[in-house]
């Protein structure tokens, strides 16, 4: 166990095991400064700039006491409060008192947490005190010896006194000095001065208790070393166990939260794997999605199943599993790096940045592309990286922008790369009517002389088919009109279809280009006209011109027959082109009211950088402020799936350290911090727990809405260790409850009354499988909730029972056990989504079922006692 | 103070065969920008007498050099058979993985590789003619001998360069920063990370 304290007003417990944050501990008002653990364990103690120590107790997490005391007169501030804990567990010493005339160490006693006494003597505000780790008698002989030397004018009244031990505490302070007291002598034992030039911040005992460290803002460090006659005879670690045993019992015996049923521990050590296979099992998933083949590419294979190896062999051996596990799968994330050559043939290496803000990065490729030939490869590749971050590259979407090769300055020409799919929409002169202008903005007004080029891979007609090329060159033909008074110019664009240098078919039409799309099945090319033109796989205009009213901005299709387009007015259209149907006409003007602070910026006006069919085939619009809305088909509305809201949010990190993208949505909400991470000032918010709740739960059905099984299963995880970790009964036990169904009793009428119908399956995943090999384990890092995880563990056997029962005659109903999760989850994972939702792990079932059983058996004793006191918790149920 | 510290290098694909690529993942910080690339460079000691043998299996360029955490995989061929002596190709020998600014080397990572059978019968009986297809070549990756040399990382600023005076005794460095770093790493990797400020 660490426990941190922070600016944020909070201190962190985390479980050094696992690195999982156990705990957070709100209560005081402002900067925490200080924090000690109870040698005993049971409390843990901080000091913060509130003026207050509050008492921890380590059971719970609870408040034991809040202590105001004389830091109330204390005055200025101090870069620490750093309070101590005495090796016998009776006193705390804290900093930054204040008793008129001087600076003190006031002292609180366990149990009643009152100041008992200070240290006084300062001459500025203490900033550190630390207690010898160990404790000190004094030998006869040096005692004597003090003596004679007339140093223990306090303690020498009381010979009987001088046998018991004592704590020796070191104090350092703003006035230079440190101080070393005994807690058997009301005078200092040694009083340093002139060591240093600036305030001391730190003291730290040597583990023999002779040496004290201390250090100090003019950037030294002193080390004092003390000789035994001097502190008095150590107390071995035997004689300290002895003492404190004497005084508060058998420390062992005294954990907090004793587990009350087997399954318990079970599921505990389950979701310590978890934690740790999960990370490895999401590079697995990152070493799929990467669209861009890297250096070491054909070695992914190799790796992976080495990673895999090491996984298991990680899982079998217990304990810190946690840092192996993490070795190989940090090494295994593919590098994104430019490997090119240089004019004189020299070989060089972009490397990838790590933990930087993206943009350098950006600036960084930028300055290349100014300075070097090879620019356009490398700068379509960094916007299709931006764009499509998941798609499985069936279609890879170039823009060749030939702005990028003119010599600009740099920033202009980063805001090409990023900026350039950007349209502007603009309210006209005729706002009140509704009617939406959309004007496109610096990357795209600019280039009169815009090549457009899509690529298509046909995968159906085998592996090696080059990718068919579409490209439009606008061609201007200056019409040499003699006598007329301006020389008129004909736009007219040539289509060119190309399959590896080969022309397929051409095309010539009116107007200049703006969008073109195409798949296997179609070609889609929209004119700044408003026309739309749709060909064949071969050419063939296979319907009249259509006719959108404006210019087509953005335009999007999937594998099948589905096209989307995105006029500059804002409509959207999405079209069956098979069928020749319209399944959605919608407006995007419902994202600007949504938007207020842009509109602050231009009136009524919204910034797009892209829409596209998402990958479960809803169109998807990504606004310039990274906010991305999905268009609902059976809501009929626009959803926001990734926003800012929640800057506060513990997790609003979380998806920007996984260094490739793992999802869709992890993709849009990258994106969106990236953003947020360019502007300036991050204004530091004290997060009461609320935000993170709220951010984790829209994450959470926001991957629902998209349609992303592998995100969604990861924002459950998420959703449901914070609430175990706030020990958030009620939200978890509803979240179970969805998972669980009805009632079983209930189930069998239930099917017969069709309107409300439970479906048992999420995102093509078997409800309950989720919550047996997710949310129970999650549940189990907590033993406060543990009365509910059990009561839910008796309900799902319960059901799996009946289910097995009923489809004894169907085919084996996957299920798993929550003790074959090691190996059933790295098989889970390293499986595609699709995979995992049909494939039931038959290989584990028979070990399975006769681990469950076993589990039924040893509770079955607990059961009986657990009934009515669940009868009594839950009413309800 | 160096402008560049290594922070971690992974070494991907090992033990591997005598003859395939090596891969390197190198990880780095950046303190102050450089205008000039780095250069890494993979030197095979093929002789422990003879320098002569020394290959140079890999030079790339590695920029541009701006503050941050950088990481990047270094390929190399494997060693030309043809330019070692028959009898040093099996056994112990040194991997040099050294990086200079400017033509001045600044690190050196020493690695240990032990070049042998796998087979256990060839590996008891070694043939009079080495059979390259059967050697594996293990690194030991998990003891690395860093060695840093101080450079001038900024020479236009000072009138004395550097790279003039002699170089002074190297400084050892065991592997156990590095692990340390590995394992700030991971701390990072954790989904249940609390927000890391990030100062914009």
């Amino acid at each position: 166990m660490l426990a941190s304290a922070s600016l944020d007003n909070t201190v962190h417990i985390w479980n050094m095991r696992t690195g999982i944050c156990t705990t957070v501990l709100r209560g005081h008002l402002s900067l925490v400064k200080g924090v000690t653990w109870d040698p005993i364990g049971s409390f843990i103690a901080s000091q913060s700039d509130d003026k207050t120590v509050i008492i921890w107790r380590t059971s719970d997490w609870s408040m034991a006491h809040r202590t105001v005391g004389h830091w109330e007169k204390s005055l200025g501030t101090t870069f620490f409060r750093r309070l101590g804990w005495s090796p016998c567990g009776h006193f705390i010493t804290t900093t930054h008192g204040y008793q008129k005339p001087r600076h003190s160490a006031p002292v609180l006693e366990r149990g009643e947490w009152s100041e008992s006494f200070d240290f006084l003597g300062h001459n500025a505000p203490i900033i550190v005190v630390k207690f010898n780790h160990s404790m000190f008698k004094r030998s006869t002989f040096s005692a004597q010896e003090m003596k004679r030397a007339g140093w223990s004018n306090g303690s020498s009244k009381s010979g009987g006194k001088d046998l018991q031990p004592y704590n020796v505490i070191a104090i350092g302070s703003q006035d230079r000095t440190i101080t070393v007291w005994t807690t058997a002598s009301p005078r200092p034992l040694f009083v340093a001065k002139h060591f240093f030039g600036q305030s001391v911040v730190d003291l730290s005992w040597s583990p023999d208790g002779y040496s004290l460290f201390a250090c100090s803002l003019d950037g030294t460090v002193a080390m004092i070393h003390f000789e035994p006659k001097e502190l008095g005879v150590r107390l071995t670690d035997a004689e300290l166990d002895e003492l404190k045993k004497n005084r508060y019992g058998d420390v062992r015996g005294r954990q907090a939260n004793l587990v009350e049923s087997p399954a318990q521990l079970l599921l505990e050590t389950v979701s310590t794997k978890l934690a740790g296979g999960k990370r490895a099992a999401s590079d697995v998933q990152a070493n799929q999605v990467t669209t861009k083949p890297s250096a070491n590419a054909e070695s992914t294979a190799k790796k992976r199943k080495s990673q895999v190896d090491d996984q298991n062999k990680t899982d079998e051996a217990s304990g810190d599993t946690l840092s192996k596990a993490s070795t190989p799968s940090r090494v295994s994330n593919p590098v994104n790096q430019k490997v090119y050559r240089r004019p004189d043939g020299r070989k060089r290496i972009i490397p990838e940045a790590v933990g930087v803000p993206q943009q350098d990065n950006n600036i960084a490729i930028n300055e290349h592309s100014n300075n070097f030939p090879p620019a356009p490869s490398a700068a379509p590749s960094k916007i299709n990286s931006r764009d499509f971050p998941v798609e499985p590259s069936i279609k890879e979407i170039a823009i060749r922008n030939p702005d990028l090769n003119n010599e600009r300055p740099r920033i202009t020409a980063r805001a090409t790369i990023s900026e350039s799919l950007v349209i502007e929409k603009v309210p006209g002169a005729s706002a009140r009517d509704g009617v939406l202008n959309v004007e496109q903005s610096v990357g795209i007004k600019g280039s009169s002389s815009r090549d457009l080029l899509i690529r298509v891979f046909d995968w159906k007609q085998g592996e090696a088919t080059a990718p068919v090329c579409l490209e439009a060159c606008p061609k201007e033909h200056a019409l040499d009109t003699v006598g007329v008074v301006s020389t008129s110019t004909i736009k007219e664009t040539e289509l060119v279809c190309k399959i590896s240098g080969e022309t397929l078919w051409s095309d010539r039409i009116m107007g200049r280009v703006t969008v073109l799309a195409g798949n296997p099945n179609f070609w889609a090319v929209g004119c700044e006209d408003g026309t739309l033109q749709v060909y064949t796989k071969c050419g063939r205009r296979v319907m009249p011109t259509m006719m959108m009213g404006s210019a087509a901005t953005f335009i999007d299709c999937d594998d099948s027959w589905k096209l989307l387009l995105v006029t500059r007015k804002g409509s959207l259209y999405v079209w069956d082109l098979f069928n020749r149907k319209c399944i959605l006409h919608d407006s995007l003007s419902s994202l600007v009211s949504s938007d207020t602070d842009l509109s602050s910026a231009v009136e009524g006006s919204i910034k797009v950088i892209s829409v596209k069919l998402s990958k479960s085939g809803s169109p998807l619009v990504v606004l310039a402020t990274r906010h991305a809305f999905l268009f609902d088909t059976s809501l009929m509305c626009w959803l926001r799936v990734a926003d800012d809201c929640f800057p506060a949010s513990n997790f609003s990190s979380s998806w920007n350290l996984g260094s490739a993208p793992c999802g869709e949505l992890a993709g849009l909400q990258v994106d969106v911090r990236k953003y947020m991470a360019r502007k300036p000032g991050w204004n530091r918010i004290a997060d009461d727990g609320v935000q993170t709740r709220a951010h984790l739960e829209s994450q959470f059905a926001s991957s629902l809405a998209l349609e992303s099984p592998n995100e969604y299963r990861q924002c459950l995880l998420a959703y449901v260790r914070f609430l175990a970790r706030e020990a958030d009964e009620s939200r978890l036990r509803e979240v179970c409850e969805s998972f669980l169904g009805p009632p079983t009793g209930m189930a069998e009428a239930a099917t017969s009354d069709t309107n409300l119908c439970w479906d048992p399956y999420v995102l093509g995943v078997k409800k309950h499988k989720l919550l047996r090999n997710d949310i129970l384990p999650a549940m189990a890092s907590n033993r406060k909730v543990q009365r509910l995880l059990s009561e839910f563990m008796d309900l799902l056997s319960e059901y799996e029972n009946t289910e097995l029962a009923e489809a004894a005659t169907k085919e084996s109903a996957p299920t798993i056990d929550c003790s074959g999760v090691p190996s059933s989850l790295d098989q889970m994972d390293s499986d595609p989504p699709a995979v995992t939702a049909t494939t039931p792990l038959t290989i584990d079932n028979d070990k399975q079922v006769s681990l469950e059983t076993g589990i039924m058996c040893e509770k079955s004793g607990s059961e009986a006692q657990e009934r009515p006191d669940q009868s009594l918790r839950d009413p309800g149920a | 103070m160096s402008a560049i510290n290594i922070t971690n290098v992974s070494v991907l694909d090992n033990p591997a065969p005598f003859v395939s690529p090596f891969q390197f993942e190198i990880s780095y910080e950046c303190l102050t920008s450089l205008q000039d690339d780095l250069e890494w460079k993979l030197v095979y000691v093929g002789s422990a007498e003879d320098e002569t043998y020394d290959q140079t299996l890999e030079s790339v360029l590695v920029g541009p050099v701006n503050v941050g955490n950088y990481r990047f995989v270094l390929q190399a061929d494997p060693p030309d058979p043809s330019k070692i002596q028959e009898e040093d190709i099996i056994g112990v020998t040194v991997l040099l993985l050294t990086c200079s600014y400017m033509g001045q080397e600044f690190l050196r990572v020493g690695y240990y590789v032990n070049n042998d059978y796998e087979d256990e019968q060839l590996r008891e009986e070694p043939p009079t003619k080495v059979l390259l297809d059967k050697v594996q070549r293990n690194i030991l990756s998990d003891k690395p001998r860093v060695t840093k040399f101080p450079i001038n990382f900024h020479p236009e600023d000072e009138q004395t360069p550097a790279a003039a005076d002699p170089p002074p005794p190297p400084t050892e460095q065991s592997d156990d920063q590095q692990q340390a770093d590995d394992n700030c790493d991971e701390a990072q990797v954790l989904p249940e990370q609390p927000p890391i400020p990030h100062e914009s």
